[in-house]
C-alpha cells in the first residue's frame, strides 16, 4: 500500500462513506466518488486513479457494468465490483466486462484490501 | 290534248300572267307616286297651317308694335298720365285688338296694368294666374334689350295656350331706356282654332303635349321628323289622311301638336286610274288573242287535224294501200306526200314480214318442243301447239295477260331473272333446266334456252324453247339413289363381302365388315390369292370351282392378316359382274354368338347357385296375388315350397300388416312396374319375421302383365339393429347434451354439424344457429392458423395430431375465453367431435401464480440487495463508531446505525406484506364493497369519499382492498387541500377503466412515473409500488394523469376478461 489513488462508484451515501473511511483506514488515496456513469468518467478523466470501487447498481440509465466498460476501454484501469447482486444473469454479465475483482456486501476492511491489492497486482 | 285545246289554254294562261303582271306594277309604281303626291299636298297644307299660327303672332307683334314704343305708354309707366288706362283700356279696345290679355310691367315685372277680356262674352275677366304677380326679369316676355325686338311665341297657361307678344316700353322715337314693356296675348281656345281652320283647311285640332290621350309614339316621330321636315304624315285610313307638327313655346318647349286632316282625293284618283289602264289593256289582250286562235286554227290546226285524222284512219283499218290528201302547196301538204311514201314503203315490207311469220308459225307449231315469245316482262305474246297441249295457253290466256312466272316454281324465279339477264346483256343462253308446273299440278323438269327478239333495233322479249327432261332426270336419279343404296347396304352391312375373280382366283372386292374381321386393309387384300388370305382351302381345291361343292350357311373359317382363324358363317354365290364370272362370298362372324352361348350356359349355371344357397327367398305369382313358384329357403320357416305354390301372399302376411301392404301393391302397381313393401310373416312355429318383398312385374311381349317376380328378404335383423340404434342414438344425444361441456360435431369443411349448449353457452350463440357455421369464426385470430392446420391434417394422419391442445375463443360480448379441447375423428367418416372446456379461470390463475412467483423472486433479489446495502452502512457506522474518539461523533454514528437498523426493519416489513401478493389465487371481487370496507379507516379525517362504481366485480389478487386503501391513504398523505376523493367508472375499447381522482394538489409531471418505482415517496416509498404490483398480478395497470395542481387522477385499467357487472 503506497497511497493509491482509489475513485469510489456508489450512489448509496452510506456505503460511500464507509467506504471511504475504510480505503483511508487503509492507506489508499480516495480521489473522489461518484454516483452515476457520466460522473465517473468524468473523475476518471480529471484524477486517472490507480483503481475504481464501483457499485453495479448506480443512478441513472448506465449500471455499473456499462460504466466499467467505458472505463476499461478508454483508461484500462483495474475495476473491483462492489455488489450485493448474487443472481447468477447479473454475475454473468459482470464478467463480459472483465473486471479486476469482486467484493460483497456487506465487506469490512480485510475485505477490501485483499481485493483491491489482488486488482493492483495484475 | 289536242293542239286546239293547247293553243287555247296557252293563250288564257299567258293573258292572266299579262294581267297579274299589269296589275302588280300599276299598284306598286303608280299608286305609289299617287301616294306620294298626296304626302306633298298633305306637308304644303301643314306648313301653311303652321305658318298660319305665325301669321297670327305677327299680326299680334304689329299691335304690340303699336303700344310698346309709344310715348303715352312710357308716361303712363313713369305715372305722368293717369288717364291712360281710361283713353285705351277699356273693353272695347280688347275687342277691336281681338285681345284677351294686355299686360303692363315695369322693367323689374312689376305688373303695372293687367286686364284680360272675355272675347266671345264681351266682358273683362280676371287675369290669368300666370299676369297676377310679378313676372321675373328673366321671363322671356321680359326681354328689353332690344326696343325694336317683339317677343312672341306660344304661353302655356293651365286653361289654354295663348298666343301672347311682348315689346319693351320706349319712346315713340325709340329713344331712352326701356321703361318695361308691354304684353298682349289672344286665347288658343276651341272658337279660335275653329277661326284658325276656317282660314286653312277644314280640320285643325292643336293638342296639348301633355294631353294623356295622344299618342307618345306619334310625338315620338314627330321629333324624331321635325329635325328634317316640318311634320310627319299618316294615311289614317282609305279615305282619309294626317299631318302633324309640334309647337314650341316662348321658353322653347315641346308645347303643343297641331294637327290636319284631308280626304285621300289624290290617292282615290290613282285607284280609279289603275283600274281604267287594267281594263283597257285587257281588252286589247283578249281581242288580239281571240284573233290569233281564229287565225291559228283555220290556217294550221284544221288541216293538220285533218291529216291526223286520216293517218289514224289508215293506222286502225291497217289499210296501208290507202293515201292521205291535204290541199294547197305548203309544209304541211308537203308533209302529206311524205306520208304516203312512208306508208308505200310499210306495205312492202310487211308483206315480207308476213311470208316469214307464216313460215315460223308453221314450223314452230310442227316442232313437239314448246316454243314460247314474252316481253321483257315476261308477259307471253306467242306460245305453239305444243304449249298450248302441256301448258293450256291459249291464245285468249294471251291475250288477256299471262306471265311466264306462273308456270315457274318459286324457287326458280330468281334463277330465270339471272338467266334473262345474262341473256340480255349479251351471253348466249346455254339453256338452264326449270321446274315447270303444269295446270294439272305436275312438275316437269326442262331445259330452256332462250334468246332476244329484236324490233326496230330495240329489244322487245326474249324467244325461247322449253325441252321436257322430266323423265330422263327421273330415271337419273331412281338410278343414283338405286346405286346408292346399295352401296350404302354393302357398306354398312356388318355381314363381310369378298368378290373373287373365278379365273384367277383373286380377290377384286371387299366390303369394310369384311375387312373389319380380316384385320387388315382394302389395298393389302386386293388382287390376292383367295387361298391365301382368306380360305384355309388349298389351291386347286376350292369347295366351289374345284370340287364342285356349295356353300350355303356353312360354319367356316376365316383367315386373318395376324394369322388367327376366326368363326364364321359362310355363304358362297356364284355371279357375272361386269361380263366376268365371280364368286360373291358373304359371311357373318360366328365368335361373338359362340361366346354367349358359352356364357349363357355359365350364367344359368350361376343362376342355379344362386337361388339354391342366397338366403332370400325367390318367387313368382300370377295377378291374382297366387304363387307359382318358391324357391326352397321358405323350408328355413317350416314351410314346403309345394305347400305355398297355389297360396296367395295375403295368406301368409300378418293380420295386421294386410292393409298396409295391399295398399302399398296397389299403389306401386299404378306408378310402374316395381313393388316394394316391408310385412311381418309368422313362421310354423309361431315367431315373428320381418320381410322386405321386392317385386317386378313380369310382362308378356305384347305388354299385357303376366305376373310378378320377387324376392323375400328376412329383415328381422335389420329392423333390431335399427331399434337398437335408435335408443342409443338418444342416449348418445342426451350425452351429448348434458355432458357439462361443450361439444361440437364438425364436417370436413369446419363447418359445425351439431353444437350442444355447452357450446351455446361459451360462444354466446344459441346450439340451432350454430348448425352449418364455421368454428372459426369465434376462434381467437392468433389461434386460427394452427387450429385449421390441426383441422385439416387430422383428416389426413389423425395419429400425429395432437388430440387435446389449448386455445383461445372471443364470445360474443368479445370476452376472451381460455379453452381446453379434445377432438376424435368420428370413425369411418370425415367429421371429427370435439369437447371444449373452459379454462379460463384456471389459466388466469395460473397465471397470476407465475407472475407472482416472478414478482417474489425478484422482490426476495431486492430486498436481499437493499438489507445487504444497509448491513454494508451499518457495519461501516459501528467499525467507525468504535475507532473514534469524538465523543460527538460516536452518538452521530450510533444515531445512523440507529436509523439503518430501522430501514432494515421496514424493509423487513415490506417483505411480510408483498409475501401475500400472488400467494392466493385472484378472486372476482365487487368493487363496491371493497371501498365499503375501507371506507371506516377515513370516517375521521374529513375527507368525502364519492362512488359510483355500480355493480363492478373486477378479478383480482386478494390484496385488491390494500390498492383501495393506499390510494386514499396517499391522497391524505400528498393532497394537501384534499376535501375529496371519487371512484366511478369508464368503459373503453380496451376494457374498463376505474378512476380515482382527488381535488387535492395533484402530482408533478416529472413524479407521474416515479411515484410507482420502489422507495419513492415521503413515507415508505412502497404504497403505490405494491399497489402496482398487486394489480398487475391480473394484468391490471395504473397510471396517473391528474393535472397537476388540480388534483391526482388514478386510472386503474381493467382488461376485457377481467370485470363483468353483475345484474
Amino acid at each position: 500500500m503506497s497511497g493509491e489513488k482509489i475513485l469510489i462508484v456508489e450512489d448509496d451515501d452510506i456505503i460511500a462513506r464507509v467506504a471511504d473511511w475504510r480505503l483511508k483506514n487503509l492507506g489508499y488515496n480516495v480521489c473522489g466518488r461518484a454516483t452515476y456513469a457520466a460522473e465517473a468518467l468524468d473523475l476518471v478523466e480529471k484524477h486517472k486513479p490507480d483503481l475504481v470501487l464501483m457499485d453495479i447498481n448506480i443512478k441513472g440509465d448506465i449500471d455499473g457494468i456499462e460504466t466499467t466498460k467505458m472505463i476499461k476501454k478508454g483508461y484500462n484501469i483495474p475495476v473491483v465490483y462492489v455488489t450485493s447482486h448474487s443472481d447468477g444473469a447479473t454475475l454473468e454479465r459482470a464478467k463480459e466486462s472483465k473486471p479486476d475483482g469482486f467484493i460483497l456486501k456487506p465487506f469490512e476492511d480485510n475485505d477490501l484490501r485483499v481485493a483491491i491489492e489482488l486488482a493492483l497486482t495484475k | 290534248m289536242k293542239l286546239q285545246k293547247k293553243s287555247l289554254l296557252v293563250f288564257v294562261a299567258l293573258l292572266i300572267l299579262v294581267l297579274i303582271g299589269i296589275s302588280v306594277f300599276f299598284s306598286t309604281v303608280l299608286l305609289a307616286s299617287y301616294s306620294a303626291l298626296e304626302e306633298q299636298y298633305v306637308e304644303k297644307d301643314l306648313d301653311q297651317a303652321v305658318n298660319k299660327l305665325n301669321d297670327e303672332l305677327f299680326s299680334m307683334s304689329s299691335i304690340v308694335s303699336d303700344w310698346g314704343p309709344w310715348d303715352d305708354t312710357v308716361d303712363f309707366v313713369n305715372g305722368n298720365d293717369p288717364n291712360y288706362l281710361n283713353s285705351n283700356l277699356q273693353p272695347y279696345g280688347f275687342d277691336n285688338l281681338n285681345l284677351n290679355i294686355i299686360v303692363i310691367t315695369d322693367t323689374k315685372g312689376k305688373i303695372l296694368f293687367s286686364g284680360a277680356y272675355d272675347l266671345q262674352n264681351k266682358v273683362m275677366v280676371a287675369v290669368p294666374a300666370y299676369f297676377s304677380g310679378p313676372l321675373d326679369p328673366k321671363n322671356p316676355l321680359m326681354n328689353q334689350l332690344d326696343p325694336h325686338k317683339v317677343t312672341l311665341g306660344i304661353l302655356m297657361l293651365s286653361d289654354h295656350p295663348m298666343l301672347v307678344v311682348s315689346q319693351p316700353i320706349v319712346h315713340s322715337d325709340y329713344s331712352g331706356p326701356p321703361r318695361g314693356v308691354v304684353i298682349m296675348g289672344r286665347y288658343l281656345n276651341k272658337e279660335e282654332i275653329s277661326r284658325l281652320a276656317e282660314l286653312t283647311q277644314p280640320s285643325l285640332s292643336l293638342t296639348r303635349i301633355d294631353d294623356p290621350a295622344l299618342s307618345q309614339n306619334l310625338v315620338s316621330s314627330i321629333r324624331d321628323k321635325s329635325k328634317s321636315a316640318p311634320g310627319i304624315i299618316r294615311q289614317l285610313n282609305m279615305d282619309q289622311v294626317a299631318g302633324y307638327a309640334l309647337i314650341r313655346d316662348i321658353y322653347g318647349n315641346d308645347a303643343l301638336v297641331l294637327e290636319i286632316t284631308e280626304p285621300r282625293e289624290i290617292y282615290r284618283q290613282g285607284i280609279d286610274t289603275t283600274v281604267q289602264v287594267i281594263i283597257i289593256i285587257l281588252s286589247g289582250g283578249l281581242f288580239l288573242g281571240l284573233f290569233v286562235i281564229y287565225l291559228l286554227d283555220h290556217v294550221v290546226l284544221n288541216r293538220m287535224r285533218s291529216l291526223a285524222e286520216q293517218v289514224n284512219t289508215i293506222g286502225k283499218s291497217g289499210s296501208i294501200t290507202d293515201s292521205v290528201v291535204i290541199a294547197g302547196d305548203d309544209e304541211l301538204s308537203g308533209l302529206a306526200t311524205e306520208i304516203n311514201r312512208m306508208l308505200k314503203t310499210i306495205e312492202h315490207t310487211q308483206q315480207d314480214v308476213l311470208v316469214s311469220e307464216a313460215r315460223f308459225r308453221e314450223l314452230a307449231e310442227l316442232l313437239p318442243l314448246i316454243i314460247f315469245e314474252m316481253d321483257t316482262t315476261g308477259v307471253l305474246t306467242y306460245v305453239n301447239r305444243a304449249g298450248v297441249a302441256l301448258f293450256g295457253v291459249t291464245e285468249q290466256k294471251i291475250a288477256a295477260g299471262i306471265n311466264i312466272r306462273q308456270f315457274l316454281s318459286p324457287d326458280n324465279i330468281e334463277h330465270m331473272q339471272r338467266g334473262l339477264s345474262a341473256v340480255m346483256s349479251g351471253a348466249k343462253s346455254p339453256g338452264e333446266i326449270y321446274t315447270l308446273k303444269q295446270p294439272d299440278g305436275n312438275l316437269m323438269r326442262a331445259i330452256v334456252s332462250t334468246s332476244l327478239i329484236h324490233r326496230e333495233g330495240r329489244v322487245t322479249g326474249f324467244r325461247g324453247i322449253v325441252i321436257d327432261i322430266s323423265e330422263r332426270i327421273r330415271l337419273e336419279e331412281a338410278l343414283t339413289e338405286s346405286e346408292e343404296y346399295l352401296q350404302s347396304l354393302i357398306w354398312s352391312i356388318r355381314v363381310g363381302i369378298i368378290v373373287i375373280d373365278v379365273e384367277t382366283h383373286t380377290i377384286i372386292d371387299v366390303n369394310p365388315a369384311a375387312l373389319e374381321m380380316m384385320g387388315t386393309t382394302k389395298d393389302v387384300v386386293i388382287n390376292q390369292l383367295c387361298h391365301k388370305a382368306i380360305c384355309p382351302a388349298e389351291v386347286g381345291r376350292c369347295p366351289i370351282t374345284d370340287l364342285d361343292q356349295t356353300v350355303d350357311n356353312a360354319e367356316s373359317i376365316l383367315l386373318t392378316q395376324d394369322c388367327r382363324a376366326i368363326s364364321i358363317i359362310k355363304y358362297v354365290v356364284p355371279v357375272m359382274l361386269h361380263g366376268k364370272p365371280c364368286l360373291l362370298e358373304t359371311f357373318i362372324d360366328n365368335t361373338y354368338r359362340k361366346q354367349i352361348e358359352l356364357k349363357l350356359a355359365e350364367s344359368e349355371e350361376k343362376y342355379r347357385a344362386l337361388t339354391e344357397n342366397t338366403g332370400d327367398i325367390l318367387f313368382s305369382m300370377d295377378m291374382a296375388g297366387i304363387f307359382t313358384y318358391i324357391s326352397p329357403q321358405v323350408n328355413k320357416y317350416g314351410f314346403l315350397a309345394e305347400e305355398i305354390i297355389g297360396k296367395t301372399l295375403r295368406s301368409i302376411i300378418y293380420p295386421e300388416d294386410l292393409a298396409r301392404v295391399e295398399n302399398d301393391l296397389s299403389h306401386d302397381l299404378e306408378n310402374g312396374a316395381q313393388f316394394h313393401s316391408t310385412f311381418r310373416i309368422l313362421d310354423k312355429w309361431g315367431h315373428v319375421h320381418w320381410f322386405d318383398e321386392k317385386g317386378t312385374l313380369r310382362l308378356a311381349q305384347s305388354g299385357k302383365p303376366l305376373g310378378i317376380y320377387g324376392v323375400l328378404r328376412d329383415d328381422s335383423e335389420r329392423k333390431r339393429s335399427e331399434e337398437t340404434l335408435t335408443e342409443l342414438k338418444n342416449q348418445y344425444m342426451a350425452i351429448f347434451d348434458n355432458t357439462g361441456s361443450a361439444m361440437i360435431i364438425i364436417a370436413k369443411d369446419t363447418s359445425i354439424v351439431m353444437a350442444n349448449q355447452g357450446w351455446a353457452g361459451i360462444t354466446g350463440i344459441a346450439k340451432e344457429a350454430w348448425t352449418g357455421r364455421s368454428w372459426t369464426e369465434v376462434i381467437y385470430p392468433e389461434d386460427l392458423e394452427l387450429m385449421k392446420k390441426h383441422h385439416s391434417e387430422r383428416r389426413e394422419d389423425p395419429v400425429n395430431v395432437p388430440r387435446e391442445y389449448t386455445f383461445r375463443l372471443i364470445d360474443t360480448s368479445k370476452n376472451i375465453h381460455h379453452c381446453l379441447v379434445s377432438v376424435v375423428m368420428i370413425p369411418g367418416t370425415t367429421s371429427s367431435i370435439a369437447a371444449i372446456v373452459d379454462i379460463s379461470e384456471r389459466t388466469r390463475a395460473e397465471e397470476a401464480v407465475e407472475l407472482a412467483n416472478k414478482k417474489l423472486n425478484l422482490m426476495n433479489n431486492i430486498t436481499r440487495h437493499d438489507i445487504l446495502n444497509t448491513i454494508t452502512g451499518l457495519l461501516g457506522c459501528v467499525d467507525m463508531a468504535n475507532a473514534t474518539t469524538s465523543q460527538e461523533e460516536r452518538m452521530s454514528l450510533l444515531r445512523d446505525i440507529k436509523d439503518l437498523t430501522r430501514i432494515i426493519q421496514r424493509q423487513i416489513a415490506f417483505t411480510k406484506e408483498y409475501q401475500e401478493v400472488g400467494v392466493h389465487l385472484p378472486l372476482w371481487q365487487n368493487v363496491n364493497m371493497v371501498i365499503s370496507r375501507i371506507r371506516p379507516n377515513f370516517e375521521h379525517s374529513g375527507l368525502q369519499i364519492h362512488v359510483d362504481l355500480e355493480n363492478t366485480e373486477i378479478y383480482a389478487d386478494p390484496l385488491l382492498e390494500k390498492v383501495f386503501y393506499n390510494l386514499v391513504d396517499n391522497a391524505l398523505r400528498y393532497g394537501e387541500t384534499i376535501t375529496t376523493i371519487s371512484f366511478y367508472f369508464l368503459i373503453a375499447d380496451k376494457g374498463l377503466s376505474v378512476i380515482c381522482e382527488d381535488d387535492g394538489a395533484g402530482v408533478s409531471p416529472e413524479e407521474k412515473t416515479r411515484i410507482f418505482e420502489r422507495g419513492v415517496g415521503k413515507n415508505t416509498g412502497m404504497g403505490l409500488f405494491l399497489t402496482r404490483e398487486i394489480l398487475g398480478i391480473t394484468g391490471i395497470t395504473i397510471t396517473e394523469n391528474g393535472v397537476y395542481g388540480k388534483g391526482a387522477r388514478f386510472e386503474i385499467q381493467i382488461p376485457r376478461g377481467t370485470f363483468r357487472f353483475i345484474r
